[in-house]
């Protein structure tokens, strides 16, 4: 006779789904320049700024680097980020 | 050689959906929908066809519902509010998506796209009715009338008269937007009953469309199947009956070609896959959850894992199954034409909506196959039934039978038990509008105004959709609803008319809610 879990499990719609975003922020002098791994961002008037990814598996090296308006002084913070995934899944048998 | 013809058919509708008295209405995104994924992409087919002088025909169906939309001022700029939000988005999205390509190109992919579909609305104007109305003036574009709401014949027989009111309305606002009176008309879900023919004599329409067993099993035998129309019995209106290979090719889920693994997926889309407090500005104001047209993925296979899309490889198949869809046809036709004593008719009508929305690469399909058509042959010429009718005057003379497209072909989808009920108080209704129509034949003012409204309520409530939707268990609430206000503004008005006592403020606010033709005359509906 063929097992019973089995055959619900044939029909069972079950799901899970889990993603990743990451959100970079910060705040500098509202007249500096701005970049993100090198791209040019928008600052709000106040100097605070915003960014959102959607982050895949492995590492991301995020420069973000703010130059003063006079071009006189540069910063530049770096974070990095990994992602590793794993999944695992199983059908618990019914008592 | 000129073998055989093939008549394409777009049956473009939407029923009338349009809420002044809510800011934003769920419902009132199936039109804007398909105005940015299936109109536009369309015209913009067409087109570049006319640009690159390629010769074509094609025959499309804008039913008066959707013309009235088209045509709305409110809704016109819904669009164009809908369409700058999901700009918004893109921008948002080309960013989100910087560490994953592959969904970025996408991005940028579909920013181009609803920029483009937002440049084309206001380039006509924000009415694309005109677009399709120069085509037609162009000679490339024949377009056909429909039932005033797409009203579903076979199951109105007991009341012709709200029959011929669907026709008259609808042969009317044809004329009012095109200037021409319409030669054909789309029979809603190709639903026909014997004797409907005589209404659409007396209306002035030469040709309608069957299923492909309306001819099939007429009386007598048609001698060429649905290979050629067939003038029906008494009225000489011609028949055109739907060819089966070319419709399954596209329209079968299992066997068509929108199924194929390398196309997009319709059923993945960012409004339901991306993070609720990111996407809550863009989809519905009570946080349910909306297609945004912004889909990453293709078919892949029939497993939930997607792959992301890719639109090179996407354009390939669609170029590959034009050339294959045509390959078919000429086989059919040579077939045929060995035993015929005419060149055969191909007859493939598919929903409009079906290109682009359903079918993201749909217009592509279309655009190789109309190039391929002109430039890669010579034995299949694409033809509308009015040049066929006028090359070919000659043909049989039979009584199709009763039959409709979809579920079994006999009027099926529209009558079960999850709609069977409308129909009682449809019937009660139509009976009572020709009461009015009869103890009112000579009013004005505000008698003649609630006429007016209650024809117009009363076709609402007709409209095959409300019982489709039904039918398929996927906003019944909405179809439920809007076949119950109709019928009860209908009763009111009846009463109210009956009774000399018309309620002037309700009736504005019914007007101003309920307001398509304009110009109706309640004295068609005899």
């Amino acid at each position: 006779m063929a097992s019973p879990v089995k055959k619900i499990s044939k029909e069972r719609k079950f799901w899970l789904k889990v993603d990743c975003e990451l959100i970079v922020y910060g705040a500098t002098e509202p007249d500096a320049k701005v970049t993100v791994q090198d791209r040019a961002i928008k600052l709000r008037p106040d100097g605070t700024f915003t960014l959102r990814f959607a982050l895949p598996d492995g590492k991301q090296f995020i420069p973000v680097k703010a130059v003063s308006s006079d071009d006189i002084e540069e910063r530049t913070i770096t974070p990095i980020v990994s992602r590793e995934t794993k999944s695992s899944s199983f059908i618990r048998e019914k008592v | 050689m000129n073998k055989g013809y093939l008549c394409l058919i777009l049956h473009g509708h939407l029923p009338y959906v349009r809420h002044p008295e809510h800011e934003d209405f769920l419902e009132e995104d199936w039109l804007y929908e398909a105005i940015t994924e299936t109109y536009i992409p369309l015209i913009s087919v067409f087109q570049g066809l006319v640009n690159d002088k390629i010769d074509f025909r094609l025959t499309m169906t804008l039913s008066p519902t959707l013309i009235s939309m088209l045509n709305n001022p409110l809704l016109q700029e819904r669009y164009v509010k809908h369409i700058n939000k999901l700009i918004e988005l893109l921008h948002k999205e080309i960013e989100r998506t910087a560490w994953l390509p592959q969904f970025q190109s996408l991005a940028i992919m579909y920013l181009n796209e609803f920029c483009k579909a937002r440049d084309t609305f206001e380039k006509y104007g924000r009415n694309l009715v005109n677009a399709f109305k120069n085509l037609q003036d162009l000679g490339k574009l024949e377009i056909v009338t429909c039932a005033a709401t797409h009203g579903y014949f076979p199951l109105m027989d007991v009341c012709r008269e709200s029959i011929r009111a669907q026709v008259k309305v609808a042969v009317s606002h044809y004329e009012s937007v095109f200037g021409r009176r319409p030669r054909g008309i789309w029979l809603p879900e190709c639903g026909y009953h014997p004797g409907h023919d005589e209404i659409l004599k007396e209306c002035g329409i030469r040709y309608f469309f069957s299923d492909s067993h309306g001819v099939l099993h007429g009386t007598p035998r048609p001698k060429y199947g649905v290979f050629a129309p067939v003038y029906c019995k008494g009225t000489g209106v011609a028949c055109f009956g739907r060819d089966l290979e070319s419709s399954k090719q596209v329209w079968s889920s299992i066997e068509g070609y929108p199924g194929d693994y390398d196309y997009r997926e319709f059923y993945r889309d960012v409004g339901f896959d991306l993070e609720f407090d990111y996407i809550k500005p863009y989809i519905h104001p009570d946080g349910v959850r909306i297609n945004t047209g912004i889909k990453y993925y293709r078919i892949t296979g029939q497993e939930n894992h997607k792959e992301p899309y890719i639109p090179q490889r996407a354009k390939e198949k669609a170029a590959q199954h034009a050339g294959n869809f045509m390959f078919n046809r000429q086989k059919q036709i040579e077939y045929l034409n060995d035993f015929m004593h005419k060149n055969p008719i191909l007859v493939a009508p598919y929903d409009a909506e079906l290109f682009g929305h359903w079918w993201y690469e749909g217009p592509q399909w279309l655009d190789f196959l109309i190039r391929k058509i002109s430039c890669d042959q010579d034995e299949i010429r694409l033809i509308t039934p009015s040049e066929y009718l006028a090359e070919n005057p000659r043909n049989q003379v039979i009584t199709p039978s009763l039959s409709s497209w979809g579920w079994k072909g006999y009027s099926e989808m529209w009558l079960q038990g999850s709609n069977d009920w409308i129909y009682r108080h449809l019937h009660i209704a139509s009976g009572r509008m020709t009461e009015l129509v009869k103890t009112n034949s000579d009013v004005n003012g505000l008698q003649k105004r609630a006429l007016n409204q209650a024809l117009r309520e009363l076709l609402l409530a007709q409209s095959s959709d409300w019982a489709f939707i039904m039918g398929t268990g996927t906003h019944t609430s909405y179809a439920i609803r809007r076949t119950k206000d109709h019928l009860l503004r209908f009763t009111r008005l009846y009463e109210e008319i009956k009774s000399n006592s018309v309620d002037e403020e309700w009736l504005s606010d019914i007007e101003y809610k309920d307001d398509l033709f304009p110009n109706i005359d309640y004295r068609v509906h005899q």
